[in-house]
């Protein structure tokens, strides 16, 4: 054959071969490693899946800066959120306070979408759903709580829709309410365990409970004393141990408080040791939990164990006790208020004479000793060898002189894990405590409101209250708020006690350390009953949304 | 669709191989004809010899003709010799692509040695084009040619880097970067390039590469040897990238590799070494003046002295250093410098029926973090057989890239060593590790962060990329000005990144010499990336030219197909037994124990896919050599987009007139060439939209845990729009090529507009939307919402001469200006997106916020100025109350600078005398800003020190409302100075900086040749030796570097290097 024509003919053959060779699909490239909604919502592993999809929503650890926008602690680290400055009272709305609606759209998703599996038991739909509404309400609560009025969105919003002015806070309230009163009638007070009835799902007694701190928020006394009581008929009790960790027998508590003898030694041990091992990694789920955010073991640890800790432990001193919280802790003896040292004396004293300081911290509540490190204290469970917290200045030290130690797990420490112990939203404590502020201010002093604080009380190994000298209203209000002050300090509840109690402007004041320096300037104004709107939000509305009064526009 | 598919993948391999097969047994039957000219003797005939140069030696290839009879002729060899028969009377004309043509008279001469001198404008030289070559006297879209010598032997360690400061209009935003890979492979230092400005809202802006008429990645154009590079195009405008259609919105570089030329084989032999340095390094205050100046802090704040006046002394006077130090972290962790080099050999082998090309190099380059380098191996080899004379041409092109990175130690992490203070102990005088800062106290969180020791003992990691690629391609000329093309290219590319982190054993408390437990590390762990890549091209083009008096046409029709397809796993645990362990099986069991990395779980996989089929063609017409038209249009078919919405067609249209040309210019003889050109075209951008971007997905985690078990969750983050497609630019350009004064001076010009289009953008949307609204977790969808118009102009200029016989020069200069604004947004005016607003009419990159109006003098001074804060003291930034209305608020923002380079030039000299040459290129650019913040401004911040320039600060004793900075505060206390964006922290980032200088020596010939070789050039080099800024307060970084807290620095190298050839 001539190579010209071989050449041609190879040629031809070849256009052809390749224009016969059609692919229809050379131009559909599905992504493989994601799933197609297409393809999704049809079994009920579909639904199981995206509820927790809701669960993981819900807020952990953050809690213990809510403190720092309290008089209880102080949040020294100006890029760790917005207490530093919502504390100084300078917070403006170039920082956001948690204008946050994920958690939201991925409960309203579910709610639109869960419905067209058809191969699930209603029933169990139906509690699905129940989770998700209360988990729903759960966030308007926290949103509301923050800035009153807040945008109530309840369906999945296209491009476009989202610009919703604020609702107002009372509609808010009214929507959360409804819906926690609709889901406890839906939801189990217990689950049997095992898919999908695990523990730790959300309760009647959650939304119950939810229901009693709104209306305790809002003064609303006689629902709140109900829900309250409806909750205390469930099961729910205090947890207690005797049980301590490596490195606690060590602690020699002696040195700081006068035991009687050796049962009141046991006593105060007892309490310190049940107290702050209630929200230990294992004591999780324990009786005393009503809702928890639950973590995933080295996933998503919890970062108690990093924010508190001194810099001496490896942690941050992120949020620490103010001298106000300290002095809170009563006499472990009479079970009655201290009288604070005076700043100027125990600052010549933390100078020259640490013997006359040191007397301060003696025998005070076993929970002081539970929840606050201060000069001198004890804490071997974090070390092999032996550990004495002393303050020194520095990066990550604290600038008040105390440190907290509440919440830290040493197990977690010591093993060099992340701490994955689950974080507690609601406990039956505060159940306890909510009961006897709405019942004393609804009818005054009962048997049910000293029962009530006196268990708090007596799992703390404390003195129960004298009911003779705190017979009045006002008198018992004075102890229950400072009950409540002690028993839930750091997880968050201070922040709106000061607004609610409209004490803000009397102890929002500036803060000094051990050796009276002054820590932080503190100025209250009333604005900061409520948080600014982010700017960017105010921006983009394009004055749909309006700012929070007092804040620059 | 059907009828106009393509090739089928799997079918072509086995028909190229058949193919191949059957014309082997032809090659044998074809005689290889004799190439020389028939050159007929004459009676006054002699034997002209001598060797062609240019500045940096021996020219091969060069043509060398008789200018009364261009037929006869000759060209020089690999050592740049020629030998021919001419007339003794005769005048001979040498030639080459890139030089001004010389003539010169025999008179008699037996011996002439030429110089040739480079020209940037040489009308024929043959430029590379989309899918072709072109004349560059009929050429009518904005294309710059850059000549391989400029980028050859510099020390740089990727193409992008050397191409800063060369050709206007392209942009090099050279950010200072460490030795280390990048998602796309290529090194952290890399350049970014853009062509003609940023015109996205989204960032993506890098130009298409084609190497050798194939589309490659940054990696690969980032990795070509300079040697191996026969030319680069820079595509500028709609006309001459339409051809690249869907792809080409942001330019186009193209390149082609060298494939064998000349009359013998050369062998060439480059070899450079030199050491790295920093330009400039953060420069903190030392011990001393930290303690003082944290004092001053705290009582700025109410507070109180927190070191006494015992330990400043103590930290000055360094008679306690285990307790006291001094300690200068950058010097402690960085190195002074660092080496590099860079070898590389190719030999060029010229044949009858098959020439080739073979390239090989080998790059090192050290880290100033020890421990860190780079090793890289290039290969290439290119041949081209004449398989049919003039029929059937058969080339081919296998090249190969292997690419590692390897780390000794943990990845430092800049952040900590920026928060490294100087009262901060590195190593105690014991050995230990250092333990002790806050004045004498053992701080083991401070301790743990000691980048000293993560570099020793925190791990190690590499990665290690492979590129082959293999193609061929084939031309048949059956007719005359008939050539049908094929070509097929595969490659594949595979990666693997390992990395280990190890345990660590606890610090010693210097103390009481007790271990701090909370300074271990007790689990290690492991990470490990597969990743794959197959890229398969397959394109057919016919071209058809034919001259019918004077009338001249040309017309180019093409189809190609791609399909890429990438594949992914990541695998990882933690808690190895011991730190020796380099794969996954000896990890723990345990569930828990499974790694994790910002994407999820390990032990997971992905692929990806995206194809792409196009059809395009193009038609030229020249009327008379006079006036030139040029019509394009390119159809894509894209997988990135939803059936219905998935063609695209983007057609372009161009003019050109060659004034000089017309009979009125004949005259004119100060002008040699003269051309105008004008053209209108669209072009587009499927980069940015991700792939499976029209389907509703849903994300599935671990997302919560019961009962002590993870629990699977899925959720919906992403609001798709099905909707999206391409990106759209339309550039009109107005161009003018000039030469005058014989070529001496040349000049181009041009002014385009550019308008994009659709331009994708997530626009910003309220967080009531309900998700991510930001960062790289968005879950906006992107929406072909923007458009935006740069307005450019680009000048290039170029003057070579001579003086005498040996000293020429050549000064070139260009400009490039951009007017960028912003003219749609969705249907918004403006969007506040941190520092940065996206404002209808702004350019994009400006910054907002609040105008700074120095600081507060007085207490007098803040009282009559409006209110800010209730912290705002004498010493603060005073804001301006911009509208007037008595209120310092959010209204009162505007917009404080810009942070893309809009305005760049570059200044290049170079100059040769007798064997001596010289090179210097500068590059500078205007009106940038940067923002820094944080550690790289803020004192204190998150635990870091004060930086020197805060020595210079307002102070009680010296109320200087103009010092560099505000009175001195923490970050806590000084957040109404720190938090609220203010032109206080816009730095000037304009620069101006010699990018390079090169000193070279070619020695003597017949020194040389006594060792054998025919060409031996020594040079030093210098890259980035100096560099001026318009910033006084931004002296202690690099001007390139990136807005934000600072990171690896800038990089000077000096170099010393030899090219041999044999």
């Amino acid at each position: 054959m001539n190579k010209r024509s071989s050449i041609y003919i190879l040629t031809a053959a070849l256009t052809f071969t390749s224009l016969s060779a059609c692919q229809k699909d050379f131009l559909e490239r599905p992504p493989l490693d994601q799933v197609s909604e297409v393809t999704f919502w049809k079994t009920e592993k579909d639904v199981y899946e995206t509820v927790m999809g809701v669960y993981a929503k819900l807020p952990g650890d953050n809690m213990v800066y809510d403190d720092g926008s309290t008089d209880n602690a102080h949040v020294q680290n100006a890029w760790e959120g917005p207490a530093s400055s919502t504390s100084a009272g300078t917070i403006s709305s170039t920082e956001d306070a948690g204008w946050y609606y994920i958690d939201i759209r991925r409960a309203n998703y579910f709610l639109e979408n869960a419905n067209k599996v058809k191969v699930i038991a209603p029933d169990l739909l139906t509690r699905y759903e129940a989770e998700v509404r209360f988990l729903r309400a759960f966030s308007y609560f926290r949103l509301m709580s923050l800035f009153g009025d807040v945008p109530l969105i309840t369906k999945t919003l296209a491009v476009g829709e989202e610009n919703v002015p604020r609702t107002p806070k009372k509609d808010v309230l009214a929507f959360v309410l409804q819906e926690l009163d609709a889901v406890a009638k839906i939801l189990p007070a217990t689950y049997a365990g095992g898919k999908p009835n695990e523990k730790g799902r959300i309760t009647k007694g959650a939304a119950l409970a939810l229901k009693m701190r709104a209306h305790l928020y809002e003064g609303d006394w006689k629902p709140a004393a109900d829900a309250a009581a409806e909750v205390m008929t469930m099961g729910y009790d205090l947890f207690s141990t005797t049980a301590e960790e490596p490195g606690d027998a060590k602690d020699d508590y002696s040195k700081w408080v006068d035991f009687a003898d050796a049962t009141d030694q046991e006593k105060f041990r007892k309490g310190l040791r049940s107290y702050e091992r209630l929200f230990r990694q294992v004591n999780e789920g324990n009786k005393e939990v009503i809702l928890n955010r639950e973590q995933i073991m080295q996933k998503d640890e919890n970062s108690l164990n990093t924010y508190l800790p001194p810099a001496t432990l490896g942690g941050w001193s992120s949020i620490t006790p103010t001298q106000a919280m300290v002095d809170s802790y009563a006499n472990y003896k009479t079970g009655e208020a201290i009288v604070p040292v005076d700043p100027a004396q125990r600052a010549t004293w933390y100078a020259s004479d640490k013997v006359a300081f040191a007397n301060e911290y003696k025998n005070r509540d076993p929970r002081f000793y539970a929840s606050i490190l201060f000069d001198g204290a004890p804490w071997n469970a974090m070390s092999k060898t032996a550990f004495t917290f002393t303050w020194k200045q520095g990066n990550n030290m604290s600038k008040t002189g105390y440190n907290f130690r509440k919440l830290v797990d040493p197990i977690a420490y010591e093993g060099q894990i992340g701490n994955h112990a689950n974080v507690i939203l609601i406990r039956y404590a505060e159940v306890l405590l909510s009961y006897a502020e709405a019942k004393n201010e609804l009818t005054g002093p009962d048997a049910t409101v000293y029962d009530a604080l006196d268990k708090i009380r007596t799992r703390a190994g404390m003195p129960v209250i004298d009911r003779s000298k705190y017979a009045s209203q006002a008198a018992l209000r004075a102890v229950i708020r400072s009950e409540r002050r002690v028993e839930l300090a750091l997880e968050g509840q201070r922040y709106m006690d000061i607004r609610r109690w409209k004490i803000a402007p009397e102890v929002m004041k500036s803060i000094k350390n051990v050796a009276n320096q002054q820590v932080q300037e503190r100025v209250w104004t009333d604005k900061l009953y409520l948080m600014p709107v982010p700017q960017s939000q105010i921006d983009l509305s394009k004055g749909v949304l309006t700012q929070t009064p007092g804040y620059s526009k | 669709m059907e009828k106009q598919q393509l090739f089928k993948t799997k079918g072509i391999w086995v028909l190229m191989a058949v193919m191949l097969l059957f014309l082997q047994e032809n090659i044998a039957a074809v005689n290889p004809r004799m190439l020389k000219p028939n050159v007929q003797r004459n009676m006054a005939d002699i034997v002209v010899k001598g060797t062609v140069k240019d500045s940096q030696g021996p020219l091969p290839g060069v043509t060398v003709t008789l200018k009364s009879d261009p037929g006869r002729g000759t060209s020089t060899d690999g050592n740049g010799n020629f030998s021919i028969n001419v007339p003794e009377d005769g005048v001979l004309v040498f030639k080459m692509l890139s030089y001004t043509v010389q003539e010169i008279p025999v008179n008699k001469q037996a011996l002439i040695n030429v110089t040739l001198t480079a020209s940037s404008n040489d009308l024929e030289e043959v430029v590379v084009v989309a899918y072709g070559t072109q004349k560059k006297a009929s050429m009518t879209g904005a294309v710059a040619t850059i000549s391989p010598k400029t980028l050859a032997n510099r020390p740089v360690t990727s193409v992008q880097n050397a191409l800063q400061g060369i050709t206007p209009g392209l942009t090099i935003l050279q950010r200072p970067g460490d030795v280390g890979r990048t998602s796309d492979g290529t090194s952290n230092n890399t350049g970014a390039v853009s062509i003609r400005g940023r015109s996205s809202l989204t960032a993506g802006s890098s130009p298409l590469y084609i190497i050798d008429g194939i589309p490659a990645s940054a990696q690969e154009f980032a990795t070509l040897n300079s040697n191996d590079i026969a030319s680069m195009s820079v595509l500028k405008d709609a006309s001459s990238a339409a051809l690249y259609g869907s792809r080409a919105a942001n330019g186009v570089i193209m390149v082609t590799t060298k494939r064998g030329s000349g009359e013998k084989t050369t062998i060439q032999f480059n070899a450079n070494y030199g050491l790295q340095a920093a330009t400039r390094l953060p420069e903190y205050v030392n011990s001393g003046d930290y303690a003082t100046l944290y004092n001053e802090a705290a009582i700025n704040a109410g507070g109180a002295a927190l070191y006494s006046a015992d330990q400043i002394a103590l930290f000055r006077n360094g008679s306690q250093p285990d307790l006291y130090p001094n300690t200068n972290w950058y010097k402690e962790v960085l190195r002074e410098v660092a080496p590099q080099s860079d070898i590389n050999l190719n030999i060029n082998s010229p044949g009858k029926i098959t020439s080739s090309y073979l390239g090989l190099s080998y790059l090192t380059q050290e880290s100033l973090i020890p421990g860190k380098s780079q090793n890289r191996i290039v290969g290439k080899l290119n041949t081209e057989s004449k398989v049919i004379a003039d029929l059937l041409k058969v080339g081919t092109n296998i090249s190969f890239i292997k690419q590692d990175f390897s780390r000794d130690g943990a990845a430092m992490s800049w952040t900590e060593l920026n928060r490294a203070l100087p009262i901060t102990v590195a190593r105690q005088s014991n050995g230990d590790w250092g333990s002790i800062s806050n004045g004498g106290q053992a701080v083991p969180n401070v301790a743990g962060n000691n980048q000293l020791r993560k570099l020793a003992e925190g791990g190690s990691a590499w990665d290690k990329d492979n590129y082959l690629q293999t193609a061929i391609n084939a031309s048949l000329t059956p007719l005359k000005g008939l050539s049908i093309n094929g070509l097929a290219s595969l490659k594949y590319y595979n990666s693997n990144s390992w990395e280990f982190t190890s345990t660590l054993s606890p610090v010693n408390d210097f103390l009481t010499g007790a271990p701090m437990e909370s300074t271990a590390s007790k689990i290690n762990n492991m990470k490990e990336y597969w990743r794959k890549r197959q890229e398969l091209l397959i394109q057919g083009t016919v071209d058809y030219e034919r001259t019918f008096g004077q009338h001249f046409g040309k017309l180019t029709l093409g189809a190609s197909e791609e399909n890429n397809v990438t594949r992914n796993a990541f695998i990882g645990r933690k808690n190895f037994p011991n730190n020796d362990m380099t794969t996954v099986g000896s990890g723990s069991t345990n569930p828990e124990d499974m790694n994790t990395d910002d994407d999820g779980q390990a032990n997971r996989s992905g692929q990806q896919e995206w194809a792409i089929r196009s059809f395009f063609g193009r038609f030229n017409y020249v009327f008379n050599g006079k006036y030139l038209f040029e019509a394009n249009t390119r159809i894509d078919y894209s997988s990135r987009f939803r059936e219905d919405i998935r063609r695209g067609i983007f057609p372009s249209f161009s003019a050109g007139w060659n004034v000089s040309k017309e009979n009125f210019m004949q005259n004119i003889n100060w002008v040699d060439n003269l051309k105008l050109r004008g053209s209108w075209g669209s072009l587009g951008n499927q980069g940015v939209v991700p792939i499976g971007n029209y389907y509703s997905m849903l994300e599935t985690d671990y997302a919560y845990s019961f009962e002590g078990n993870a629990q699977g969750g899925t959720s919906q983050n992403k609001i798709p729009n099905p909707l999206a497609t391409w990106e759209r630019v339309y550039m009109t350009d107005f161009g003018l090529d000039a030469s005058f004064f014989k070529g001496k001076l040349d000049l181009v010009a041009d002014y385009y507009i550019k308008d994009t289009k659709d331009l994708l953008m997530r626009v910003p949307t309220l967080l009531t939307i309900g998700v991510e609204t930001s960062g790289n977790k968005t879950g906006l969808p992107l929406v072909n919402a923007g458009s935006t118009r740069n307005k450019g102009f680009e000048l290039g200029l170029t003057y070579n001469d001579k003086i005498g016989e040996d000293f020429q020069f050549s000064i070139g200069g260009n400009f490039s200006v951009i007017k960028n604004s912003i003219t749609k947004l969705g249907n918004g005016e403006e969007f506040i997106d941190g520092k940065f607003i996206q404002r209808i009419g702004q350019s994009i990159g400006s910054f907002y916020g609040y105008e700074a109006d120095g600081l507060f003098k007085d207490a007098a001074d803040v009282a009559g100025h409006v209110f800010q804060t209730p912290n705002t003291k004498p010493g603060d930034i005073k804001y301006k109350d911009l509208n007037g209305d008595g209120i310092w608020d959010s209204r009162d923002r505007t917009v404080i600078g810009n942070d893309v380079p809009w305005f760049n030039y570059g200044f290049n000299l170079s100059a040769s005398y007798k064997g001596f040459d010289l090179n210097v290129l500068t590059y500078g650019v205007g009106k940038v800003k940067a923002y820094l913040s944080e550690e790289a401004s803020f004192p204190f911040f998150n635990g870091a020190g004060v930086k020197k320039g805060w020595e210079n600060r307002w102070t009680k004793e010296n109320p200087d409302p103009n010092a560099d900075f505000p009175r001195i505060l923490n970050s806590g206390d000084g957040k109404h100075n720190y938090n609220e964006i203010s032109s206080f922290w816009l730095f000037n980032a304009s620069y101006f900086r010699v990018r390079g200088i090169t000193l070279g020596y070619t020695l003597p010939q017949n020194f040389v040749k006594k060792m054998g070789m025919t060409n031996l050039r020594v040079y030093g080099t210098a890259n980035n030796p100096f560099t001026f800024t318009a910033d006084k307060r931004l002296n202690d970084f690099d001007p390139e570097m990136v807005s934000g807290r600072g990171g690896y620095p800038g990089i000077k190298t000096w170099s010393f290097g030899l090219s041999a050839a044999f």
